[in-house]
């Protein structure tokens, strides 16, 4: 597991930036040889592979626990902090992170934490399974050239709030993970579906 | 020549909005009830006409009394695959099934023993719904309730749902159609 301070670094040791690329390597070792890097793993290293497969992907299940929340929270904010003290000396990609205010067919709209709106396309949001009002994104841009930049979205936690409450609606509920169990009682041939009361569906 | 039966079974169409935005089926007391209700108010028709969740084949229903053309009941459901570790599974989740306040309890024509009760004739629509897709789904049928909600319990193991999974919350059963052993390979 890397900071996401080391994985800059890396990015920048490929375009040859390696005096840049050292001194962020440098801050991501702070970053990693710290308590709450430590405690994130400790805490990670004891749950199953579905609630860690679902925290990498952006999602926090309901299931785990608050402590997950609480050690996330911590490494954020010492990941915040050094990454403005990097950006200032080095250019590092653009990050802009906000709340989801409206969902249109083919983009969302990202309120961001200064108050402005920006027009996020919805597949890129679908990705990192953000696309429901109130949802948090942040959007990364690398500047490749003057006309040219590489966008991507990574799934953003809005950790001064709750844990998320569970809710069995909508295509981001965790309800279609199967343990072993699961999946020998659905190895079966499913029995017919029942119909008590004729129906004809209009149109 | 053919009687009309007392309700009306439709998809959900954009201009549903406002009727499903009126749909009241909550104490407002309990919340996992009002969930259920504002999920219906303010998210399900979206869910329903999403095009990019077009290949999940979602369809909503909505069920209303042919005589006052009152929304009665509300059901939702949709193709998903269920993922484990060995392997995955094709299925249809039942997103949601509602029946109205002033409806909970009631059977069509009130009073009358052989009408049915209005939640078998929602239920019924969906599994008739289900059952018809083109192309065909799955049979394998589940759907998440809350373990208080006693009503839809029931109604879940009249059709059908009478296996549990394991639990996607401590408050949240994961019932699923029954499934028979799989044949064995015929000897010769």
């Amino acid at each position: 597991m890397f900071s996401t301070l080391n994985l800059e670094a890396a990015r920048l040791a490929r375009l040859d930036e390696a005096r840049a690329a050292a001194r962020v390597a440098k801050a991501a070792g702070v970053l990693e040889s710290g308590s709450e890097f430590a405690d994130l793993q400790q805490l990670l290293s004891n749950l199953s592979g579905e609630i860690v497969g679902a925290v990498l992907e952006g999602v926090f299940p309901a299931d785990a626990p608050a402590a997950l929340w609480g050690a996330l929270r911590a490494l954020a904010v010492d990941t915040k902090r050094l990454w403005a003290v990097q950006a200032s000396r080095t250019s590092l990609p653009e990050v802009v992170a906000g709340r989801i205010s409206d969902v249109g067919p083919s983009s969302v709209t990202l309120k961001l934490q200064d108050g402005q709106y920006l027009a996020v396309p919805r597949w890129l949001a679908r990705a990192v399974h953000r696309e429901e009002v109130g949802d948090c994104l942040a959007v990364v841009t690398d500047r490749l050239e003057e006309c040219s930049a590489l966008a991507y979205a990574i799934a953003a936690f809005d950790l001064d709030a709750s844990p998320p409450k569970f809710s069995p609606f909508g295509r981001a509920a965790p309800v279609r993970d199967l343990t072993k169990a699961d999946e020998r009682l659905l190895s079966g041939r499913p029995a017919p579906l029942q119909v008590l009361v004729p129906v004809t569906i209009g149109t | 020549m053919s009687q009309k039966v007392p309700w009306r079974v439709r998809p959900a169409a954009r201009r549903d909005q406002k009727v499903l935005a009126a749909f009241r089926c909550a104490d407002p007391a309990v919340s996992w009830q009002v969930e259920v209700e504002v999920f219906i108010q303010r998210d399900v028709l979206e869910w329903a006409l999403d095009p990019l969740a077009a290949e999940s084949d979602p369809r909503l229903l909505l069920v209303l009394d042919r005589r006052s053309k009152e929304l009665v009941g509300v059901a939702a459901h949709e193709r998903q695959v269920m993922s484990g570790p060995d392997g995955s599974f094709p299925a249809t989740k039942l997103e949601v099934v509602a029946v109205a306040r002033t409806w909970q309890g009631r059977r069509f024509e009130e009073g009358t023993a052989d009408r049915p009760r209005v939640s078998d004739v929602v239920m019924s629509a969906v599994m008739t719904d289900v059952s018809t897709r083109v192309p065909p789904r799955d049979a394998r049928v589940f759907a998440v309730v809350h373990q208080d909600n006693a009503r839809s319990l029931a109604l879940c193991r009249r059709y059908g749902l009478v296996r549990e999974m394991t639990r996607p919350d401590p408050s949240y059963r994961r019932l699923v159609t029954d499934h028979r052993p799989p044949k064995k390979a015929a000897r010769k």
